[in-house]
């Protein structure tokens, strides 16, 4: 016992010495409290403006420095001192915004979802922020230019007409396009297709051929889905019902899941499922191993964001051993009650709020109005003069590839982390200088026309749900909607009892009453 | 005697547990409290002091709530897999390699062995999902010797064999950690009285090892019960779709997606309050159980 | 002895077999790391890197704080598990030891504790009301103590012979001499295994450095790498309103933060383990 017992006096003697030390050391840490933040001192300290954001997992805000270039450079610009600090994201991001409400110590511009957002509940009615109808009108001049009259509605933002929240934009007001493999299509003579009939054309093509050329004809698929039909919502507008979306019928709101519509949709699904047109895994197939399939070559089609052509889809290096890969951005098919890709939204990529406590109501609205002026457009769009672009005979010039630009995603930190508009990634002042400029305009006029209506368009989240994620409409893991689906498209039910039994079990178990409230706050929100 | 306990030795001992006691107190006692918001309809910005009391509402919901005692049933049963697979195994590991003697093998073994404890259970889910999808490694394998193709990971019934395995493979080394420090706690001089009157080893592992990491086991075990309606989230989200959801769905699981819907505080604490009950229950019954047949209890 | 030799076999080619799949996916791992993007992304390497490249690694060393986390992360396991063991071994042993009267009162408060948690706010309230808020003793004080640890720690004190305590007294030690001088150095490897376990739960910590810090010079390393690892929606319902700005992370990244996080643990416990095996080879290895 005796070699072991000296060994670990030595262990917790050290042990001992690194506590009593850490001891005096808290002295010297504590003191870092008051050195927060980026900000450098300024005269004037109603010009400091602290803001709270996410960093929406963009690589260069999650690591940004004290000092940092580009704020500031926005402060010099704006003639504000400004002090972001970046939360986290997603789940996070809710847990750190809470805590901050709890503790009551906010900062003077917070970015949240929706001024009623479950983040802070019970903010708005408790009077933690500060009603800026009344500051709009006096200097928000360039804010309302430029934000469209049906964001301001939307519950988001204002309350009984009081407007609390201001909005902030999304890049794109549509921006889901069917992405299709050009050189398939090339290779077997095909058009684009079109419609419904096309598009099982070039499945069973994509099936039969051997497209990938890795001597398998068996591991290409028409169609490639993600788990719980992310990204994969295509094929049911076009029979008439898309379950997230909802529709005023017969006086009342009802959301698509329900709808006897969804029954086409079905019987078309199974028949991808049944002849091998999508990928037998589509209910586990995971993000990154659906982005790796495709990358190998085993998707003849799939559904995703026009802002990922540069990033993920477009050039054809992405591709795999395989020679001259190209995409094509194309309209879902025309089925026969429609089609469409996007629904309708609101377009409000997020809302700024303002603590009233902090008395800095005025300067904020200044600062924001500031931001969506013409002057901050070179910034928001190209970052620094000099340092991310050049100006040649009176144009600018800009490059992706630039280092300034490339490295740790810098432009999307002036495009996007720091732009107090919302996503300046896809803005006419970036679409000039970005390669594939014109693909991309493209898309995203495609993207344009596959917009569908939805008559739930603003409507907060019903108390009918709360309790109960598992009627939800949409296809969420989780929900009966979901389970249906799955057995339906799998064989294990058939097709029209099992419908008819989630619809009758969706309505009992708390459906009926959240189309009673949905229909209730439809009427109420139109009749305003 | 010196089996007489003094005063004295009992107050030097309370002084030397009070800084851990206060700790318990302030660290652990304080927070608890704010479960009482399960019993209100608590606001952030007004606080517990002046949010609204309901009562039992939040229970009445969650007791109302349909699919309770369907995932209440999946909860304990996996759990009850898990206890009854996933529990004696870092034991039997331990055993085990505490047969091996060669000191160069042993060591780099037990590194080895508790690697993937530090793997997420998104890389760890991606493994296996690589091993047991319908193209994946096993049925390749199997494939070759004509064995039909299943897809595992859609199978209700393989869905908690799966999950427990998983978890076995990620965790059993890192639980034979503690297993090994109790055996190096066993004194030398029993193994030698049992040589001395003929024991060969599977005896000394009966009639010595296994008998000396009683206690050990019995704490191990009661408090892997406090925890039985705890699941691992992360873990049965990577592993869940749509066609093993009815097996899937789990307590934590549905919090995970009440919480989606917005931060129902007082909700979830309801619930939480619930696992924690059904838990103490089982400890106190288990731990009465144990102090009488073993004579081990953790209080 | 003879069935012994041929279970002995058995025995080293299971463990050999079982050490293979274990260390399989860190070999992936590593060769996934040091691939070209595009075959990683493709999910085309297995065993060994295509494309090779050590982008990631110098990614990962140039990204902002890295060090300075780092040194955060060390700073926060070393103390943390310093402060831990002392509360742990002290409360621990009070609780094994006969004497103490009404500890079952105090063991059964501590089981408790297991088995309640305590909610979110009023945790975070609590550790705000200390001043700890903004400072690395947020992150090393509300965890120093847990029942688990507590009660594995007294189960051990308890398994000591009552006789090596008795000789103590007689030798006329307080109970505190006892404590120092016969129950810590006989109980090493339960120190040591606390200890462990106490230094891999500082090291991975993540959520209360998110919830507790907000200086960006008192992040821990884990905040750092985490963030930059973008786990794939569990539920499109959220997708749409915060996250425009992610995409995947490239897999080959994703395996390099995962092998950069986890190497520090993986040298430290050799030196961890010693204090374990040393024992348990005391049994066998006298044949």
């Amino acid at each position: 016992m005796g070699k072991g017992s000296s060994a670990l006096k030595q262990f917790s003697s050290f042990l001992a010495v690194v506590t009593i030390l850490s001891f005096i050391l808290s002295a010297c840490s504590n003191d870092k409290e008051s050195s927060d933040g980026s900000a450098a001192p300024s005269g004037n300290p109603s010009k400091d403006l602290h803001i709270l954001l996410s960093h929406s997992n963009a690589k260069y805000a999650m690591q940004v420095k004290d000092n940092d270039p580009y704020i500031k450079e926005l402060s010099k610009l704006s003639g504000y001192n400004l002090n972001f600090e970046f939360l986290g994201h997603g789940n996070d991001f809710t847990q750190q915004m809470t805590v901050r409400f709890a503790s009551g110590d906010l900062p003077d511009l917070i970015r949240t979802d929706s001024i009623d957002s479950t983040m802070h509940p019970g903010a708005l009615e408790n009077g933690v922020f500060a009603d800026l109808t009344d500051l709009l009108d006096k200097y928000g001049q360039h804010i309302k230019a430029s934000i469209p009259e049906e964001a301001w509605k939307s519950p988001r933002v204002s309350k009984d007409g009081k407007i609390f929240g201001i909005p902030t934009l999304s890049a794109l007001p549509a921006s889901r396009v069917v992405y299709i493999r050009q050189d398939w299509l090339d290779k077997l003579g095909m058009d684009t297709p079109v419609t419904l009939d096309d598009y099982l054309a070039y499945f069973e093509a994509v099936k039969r051929e051997d497209m990938n050329g890795n001597g398998d004809p068996n591991d290409e698929y028409g169609f490639y889905v993600r788990e719980n039909l992310i990204y994969s919502n295509l094929f049911f507008t076009e029979f008439g019902a898309e379950p997230g979306t909802w529709y005023y019928r017969d006086g009342q709101l009802q959301p698509g899941i329900i709808q006897p519509e969804i029954k086409d949709s079905l019987k078309f699904w199974k028949q991808l499922y049944d002849k091998g047109y999508i990928n037998p895994n589509l209910f586990t197939n995971k993000a990154s191993d659906w982005e790796a399939g495709i990358k190998q070559g085993k998707a003849g089609l799939w559904v995703h964001d026009v802002t990922n052509y540069n990033s993920n889809w477009g050039l054809p290096e992405f591709y795999v051993n395989q020679e001259g890969a190209k995409v094509s951005m194309i309209q879902s098919p025309e089925g026969p009650k429609g089609h469409g890709l996007s629904a309708q939204g609101d377009q409000i990529y997020f809302v700024w709020v303002v603590p009233a406590a902090n008395g800095k109501a005025e300067e904020a609205i200044k600062f924001l109005d500031w931001a969506w002026s013409q002057e901050a457009d070179d910034f928001f769009a190209l970052g620094i003069e000099g340092n991310n672009y050049k100006v040649e005979n009176g144009k600018p010039v800009w490059s992706l590839e630039d280092p300034a630009n490339k490295d740790n995603d810098a432009s999307v930190f002036y495009q996007l982390s720091i732009n107090p508009r919302g996503d300046g990634r896809m803005s006419d002042r970036v679409l000039d200088v970005i390669p594939n400029s014109e693909a991309i305009k493209g898309g995203i006029e495609t993207a344009l026309k596959d917009v569908y209506p939805n008559d739930g368009l603003h409507m907060p989240t019903l108390e009918a749900f709360k309790n109960r994620p598992e009627l939800v409409p949409g296809t969420g893991a989780g929900t009966l909607f979901l389970d249906m689906f799955s057995k339906v498209i799998t064989g294990k039910e058939p097709l029209e009892p099992a419908f008819d039994k989630f619809v009758a079990e969706w309505r009992r178990r708390g459906g009926d009453e959240a189309i009673r409230e949905a229909t209730d706050w439809y009427r109420a929100f139109h009749n305003q | 005697m010196l089996r007489k306990f003094s005063a004295s030795d009992s107050f030097m001992l309370w002084l030397i547990a009070l800084p851990g006691v206060l700790f318990f107190l302030v660290f652990k006692y304080v927070p608890m409290l704010g479960n009482v918001i399960a019993f209100q309809d608590y606001n952030l910005f007004t606080g517990i002091a002046y949010s609204p009391w309901v009562g039992f509402k939040h229970f009445a919901n969650m007791f109302t709530y349909e699919e309770f005692y369907h995932i209440l049933t999946n909860t304990l049963l996996l759990s009850l897999y898990s206890l009854l697979f996933g529990f004696p195994a870092p034991l039997i590991l331990a055993l085990f390699l505490n047969e091996i003697r060669r000191a160069w093998f042993k060591r780099p073994v037990q590194t080895l062995l508790y690697l993937p404890h530090f793997l997420s259970w998104v890389i760890v889910g991606s493994i296996f999902i690589n091993l047991l999808s319908y193209d994946g490694f096993l049925n390749t394998l199997l494939g070759k010797i004509g064995v039909r193709t299943v897809d595992y990971l859609t199978q209700p019934s393989y869905f908690r064999s799966i999950l427990v395995g998983m978890s076995i493979w990620k965790e059993m080394g890192w639980g034979m950690i503690i297993y090994l420090a109790a055996l190096s706690g066993i004194n030398p001089n029993l193994y030698e009285a049992a040589r001395v009157d003929g024991a060969g080893r599977f005896r000394q592992m009966r009639s010595i090892t296994l008998p000396c990491l009683v206690p050990t086991i019995v704490v191990l075990f009661l408090l892997r019960v406090g925890n039985v309606l705890d699941s691992n989230v992360e873990q049965v989200m990577v592993m869940l779709n749509p066609l093993v959801s009815d097996v899937g769905e789990v307590i934590d699981t549905y919090v995970y997606r009440v919480g989606l819907l917005g931060a129902q505080f007082s909700y979830t604490t309801a619930i939480a309050i619930f696992k924690s009950l059904v838990g103490l229950l089982l400890v106190v019954g288990l731990n009465g159980l144990s102090r009488r047949t073993t004579g081990e209890s953790i209080y | 002895m003879r069935p012994f030799r041929s279970f002995s076999l058995a025995n080293t080619v299971l463990f050999t077999v079982l050490c293979l799949t274990m260390i399989a996916p860190l070999v992936h791992l590593a060769a996934v790391s040091l691939s070209a993007p595009v075959y990683a992304n493709a999910k085309l390497v297995t065993f060994w890197p295509m494309g090779f490249q050590f982008g990631v690694y110098k990614t990962i060393a140039g990204m902002g704080n890295i060090w300075r986390s780092m040194g955060n992360s060390i700073y926060i396991t070393v103390v943390g598990t310093g402060i831990a063991l002392a509360f742990t071994s002290t409360l621990g042993y009070s609780l094994s030891r006969p004497n103490m009267k009404g500890k079952r009162w105090v063991l059964r408060g501590i089981v408790l504790t297991f088995i309640f948690s305590a909610p979110l706010v009023p945790s975070y309230l609590l550790v705000r009301s200390l001043g700890m808020e903004n400072t690395l003793w947020a992150l090393m004080i509300p965890n120093a103590l847990n029942a688990f640890n507590v009660i594995i720690m007294k189960t051990f004190f308890q398994g000591i012979s009552s006789e090596m305590f008795d000789a103590g007294k007689i030798d006329g030690c307080s109970e505190w001499g006892i404590l120092w001088r016969i129950a810590v150095p006989l109980s090493a490897p339960v120190i040591a295994t606390l200890a462990l376990f106490h230094m891999v739960g500082q090291w991975n910590s993540y959520f209360s450095a998110l919830i507790y810090i907000r200086d960006r010079d008192l992040q821990p390393m884990q905040v750092l790498l985490r963030s930059l690892i973008v786990e794939e929606e569990a539920n499109n319902m959220i997708a749409s309103s915060t996250d425009v700005a992610s995409l995947m992370t490239p897999e080959m990244l994703k395996a390099g933060i995962t092998l950069f996080a986890t190497l520090p643990i993986l040298i430290v416990y050799p030196f961890l383990q010693k204090y374990f095996v040393k024992g348990a080879m005391v049994g066998s290895l006298k044949e």
